[in-house]
């Protein structure tokens, strides 16, 4: 199922996953019916993964991500772009992060 | 883009990637934290035949169940960066006397604050072992806890009368 986001959209981890920064690795591990299982549902982060997970706070949006990341790395913010829409896709696909809603007022 | 590179598996091996005990502990305790269980699978021969290498097992936050003789629990080994699942044989206030029942040597009293948890499941070749609920008390957890170190003998000896009246009844109908 194609997931369509927009810039302004705000991202955030599921309430539902575990994630722990350990020996310089993100580790994500979904609880399914109160269960985090090593054997099926286990996911590490790459470099570029691990920098815009970072970001993913709940209160950012993707165009505030994209533009942050522009600033810290030596890329052009069209490929930052599509880095980040690709991983927030794919995370959501797998319900690792959800759209958060932004405050009102 | 290769950002998430999937499932990893075991705590052992997964496309290059391995977990160390110190890691998988980590992880457990992050688990339990939100009150959710840990399944992964256990490595080594300590819990013959009860959890058997290779078994997948559960291991629950403890929350209100208050260990007792004949559970068996995920510890931290209190002087090596270790995690052990063995059988607690008494308990005395926090601390709990615990071995692994193809053990030799007893991994001894072992604090509070090392447990883990509990393990709640254990599952060989897809399917799940027989294994007292904890969660939901009855007469029967209790019964099967207070005469654990029998039912591994029990079992061989009704495996065997199982396969010879198997094999009488095979050799009655040939006759």
């Amino acid at each position: 199922m194609e997931i369509r986001i927009t810039l302004n959209e705000v991202f955030g981890p599921s309430e539902d996953v575990v994630t722990r920064k350990i020996e310089g690795e993100t580790i994500i591990i979904p609880l399914v019916a109160g269960i985090g299982d090593l054997e099926d549902d286990l996911y590490t982060l790459n470099e570029t993964g691990q920098a815009i997970w970072e970001k993913l706070d709940g209160e950012k949006s993707i165009q505030t991500i994209v533009d942050e990341l522009s600033a810290e790395y030596e890329a052009s913010a069209e490929e930052i772009l599509e880095d980040v829409v690709g991983i927030i896709k794919e995370l959501a696909r797998r319900r690792i992060i959800q759209e958060k809603s932004l405050p009102t007022g | 883009m290769d950002i998430i590179q999937g499932a990893i598996g075991t705590a052992s091996e997964h496309d290059g990637i391995s977990l160390s005990a110190p890691v998988v502990m980590e992880l457990i305790e992050a688990v339990h934290e939100k009150g959710a269980s840990f399944r992964f699978q256990a490595k080594g021969y300590s819990m013959t035949p009860a959890i058997r290498d290779g078994d997948i097992i559960t291991v629950s936050p403890l929350k209100e169940i208050m260990p007792r003789r004949g559970d068996v629990l995920a510890f931290r080994h209190p002087e090596r960066p270790q995690m052990l699942v063995h059988r607690v044989l008494h308990t005395q206030g926090r601390k709990y006397f615990i071995m692994g029942d193809n053990c030799s040597e007893v991994d001894g009293w072992i604090p509070a604050e090392n447990i883990l948890g509990l393990i709640s499941k254990v599952e060989r070749r897809g399917r799940p072992r027989f294994w007292p609920n904890r969660s939901a008390p009855s007469s029967w957890v209790n019964f099967y806890l207070l005469l654990y170190p029998l039912w591994p003998p029990l079992r061989r000896v009704l495996v065997r009368v199982w396969r010879r009246l198997r094999s009488f009844v095979s050799r009655r109908r040939q006759s």
